[in-house]
């Protein structure tokens, strides 16, 4: 009896002790932006960085940034936003859909506004916000212009694979995708893959009369880029993509937006927001300045002709970007 | 301290039936269900698409409870008579669950943000409010599945878990009470689902991720800490339930103090673990040492 009391003395110990410090913990007074990170991912460490260099620009005054990474687990991710609010924070900008969602969930009976970058949240779903506290960059390009641009870079092209994984944002996208290759007269056949395992089973049920593989900004696929990249060096076919860091890792080529962008954008909504304007007024950030990567290694290695990607681009005003850097 | 209680109870009230459900299963039926991940998912799913199809919110919970059952009952039908260890058909049926889910929800992510559901008129209200019903929820289904273990089901269901051969040889069938156990505490995991959903304010195919091992390793921590202050088996039902709280207590505190103390999340896991450790290696101390042998 008189061990227990003791073991109980040493847990409850522990307990008050951790408490007592996590009490003493900081209550930001200045202005401070909880940014969160859903998982880890190279896209989201050039979004804060964006983020956290233009808003130095945009407001000159101090501003503390809460950067939590809620490492894929929802338990974490609420644990999180509801740290932040007891915070004060002055801004919560959650990164892609879920985080959004959740933190819209968790902050609409406070006066916290929200910044949500990289969602899909539209015009309509903010209105029914009640009340309305956030403000939105989207990040998503219209499949139809990337499949414009690839049939301007292959006007010869008939048949393309697009892999796509089974996330929330990709799936209308791989619909449109595919209208929009009908369009261009481009056959898309669309193969999902829901875990990285998967992928690489995928890779080698390629049909062999496809002309190219395409990915859009699908997460998931892009953490195995590799896989892909070697398929089509050896059946010597296009990997086309939808954003910079894919294209770092060895695709030949993407039509996207830096990823920083969507934290330069994320930023000024933030700084308008600390000047005083409501977020519900401030209207939706798009993408709008569109950038073509290319990876001439992995270009030449898949023994692709670079000068067609260079003039579709010129042709149709984007700005190119070169990286040969293979993971 | 009155934050970081409040951070943790409205954690709690969600996942409560989960870890009940996994407790029921881990305890009662001895089999490690990893289907609970995906009825946890599939409740939240069918909750979301029938209330955004306009179906009343207490109808569209009523049909995901009795869906996340039906998950339940293909679990026990795919080891039926015990020809596939339980453990290696709760991964197949998690598994099958995973093109389900994507199947009923017809995308991966469903918004609730501006549906009605059983708790949006109580969120409208003030979060305490809207977090008080979650709990009054969450006692309620505690309530009635304390009811049911202490019941001749329950008893039935221990004798499954302890001794199927006894309980075959008393006459009762066997199989349908295995299906019975599972569609139980794959219920209890649709319910979690089904109240996560309408707090998070969507359901998504991923949310599931992991909660089954959350739950096991809540449930095992309250074990060993019920353990210090009385014997469990005098006090099964209360013992059971005691443990599910405690454990899953100690495990959302664990997590709130360490966010709070600014301790990077990346480290969380690994520190959360050696907390988990402190915790359980003090439970068993005493145990030790009333029984040196």
């Amino acid at each position: 009896m008189k061990n227990t009391a003791i073991q109980l003395f040493q847990i409850l110990a522990v307990f008050l002790s951790a408490i007592i410090i996590a009490s003493c913990s900081q209550h930001p007074k200045t202005v401070t932006i909880g940014i969160i990170e859903p998982l880890e991912h190279k896209a989201m460490n050039e979004i804060v960085e964006g983020f956290s260099q233009t808003l130095k620009k945009e407001y000159k005054q101090s501003v503390i940034l809460d950067i939590e990474n809620a490492q894929n687990d929802p338990n974490l991710k609420h644990a999180i936003i509801q740290k932040m609010i007891d915070q004060h924070v002055t801004i919560i900008a959650p990164i892609g859909v879920d985080a959004t969602e959740m933190t819209l969930s968790m902050t609409r009976n406070t006066s916290i506004p929200v910044v949500s970058l990289a969602s899909d949240l539209t015009d309509e779903d903010r209105q029914k916000l009640n009340p309305c506290h956030a403000a939105v960059v989207h990040d998503e390009i219209n499949p139809e212009t990337i499949i414009h641009f690839i049939h301007q870079v292959y006007p010869s092209l008939t048949k393309l694979t697009l892999i796509h994984s089974s996330a929330n944002k990709v799936f209308p996208e791989v619909n449109e995708a595919i209208a929009a290759g009908r369009l261009e007269g481009i056959t898309i056949q669309a193969i999902m893959v829901s875990s990285l395992p998967e992928l690489t089973t995928a890779a080698t049920a390629i049909p062999s009369q496809t002309q190219g593989l395409f990915v859009l900004k699908d997460s998931l696929i892009v953490s195995g880029i590799g896989t892909l990249s070697h398929v089509a060096q050896q059946k010597h076919i296009p990997l086309i993509t939808s954003d910079q860091g894919s294209v770092e890792d060895g695709a030949g080529f993407a039509l996207g937006v830096p990823e920083k962008q969507i934290g330069v954008e994320g930023a000024k909504l933030s700084a308008a927001i600390l000047k005083g304007t409501p977020a519900c007024d401030l209207p939706i950030a798009q993408m709008k300045n569109l950038t073509v990567f290319m990876n001439q290694k992995a270009l030449s290695d898949s023994q692709q002709n670079i000068e067609a990607v260079e003039a579709a681009a010129k042709k149709l005003n984007y700005s190119i970007e070169y990286t040969n850097k293979t993971g | 301290m009155e934050i970081l209680l409040y951070s943790v109870m409205t954690q709690l009230v969600m996942f409560m039936p989960l870890a009940l459900g996994v407790s029921i299963s881990y305890t009662v039926l001895r089999a490690t269900d990893m289907t609970l991940d995906g009825s946890f998912v599939l409740g939240a799913g069918v909750f979301a698409k029938l209330t955004t199809l306009g179906i009343p919110p207490f109808l569209s919970a009523l049909i995901a409870l009795i869906s996340g059952a039906m998950a339940g009952i293909m679990v026990s039908l795919i080891q039926r008579g015990g020809k596939i260890d339980p453990l290696l058909a709760g991964i197949i049926a998690a598994f099958i669950l995973v093109s389900i889910n994507l199947i009923v929800m017809g995308k991966p992510n469903i918004s609730l943000l501006s549906s009605n559901t059983l708790l949006s008129f109580a969120f409208n209200k003030s979060d305490l409010y809207g977090y008080t019903i979650t709990g009054l929820y969450c006692i309620t289904i505690c309530f009635i599945a304390a009811i049911l273990l202490n019941s001749k089901f329950g008893l039935v269901l221990r004798g499954l878990g302890d001794n199927p051969s006894l309980l075959k040889r008393l006459g009762k069938p066997v199989e349908f009470y295995r299906s019975l156990g599972f569609a139980f505490t794959n219920a209890l995991s649709a319910a979690s689902g089904i109240l996560t959903s309408q707090v998070v304010g969507y359901a998504d195919t991923s949310m599931g991720l992991g909660m089954t091992l959350t739950g096991i390793g809540a449930i095992i921590l309250g074990q060993q800490v019920l353990k210090l202050f009385t014997n469990t088996s005098s006090i099964r039902i209360l013992g059971e339930l005691s443990a599910c709280l405690i454990g899953s207590s100690i495990y959302f505190a664990a997590m709130n103090i360490l966010l709070r103390m600014n301790v990077n999340p990346v480290y969380l896991k690994m520190i959360l673990g050696f907390v988990l450790i402190i915790f359980l290696r003090a439970a068993l101390r005493p145990a030790k040492n009333e029984n040196p042998t």
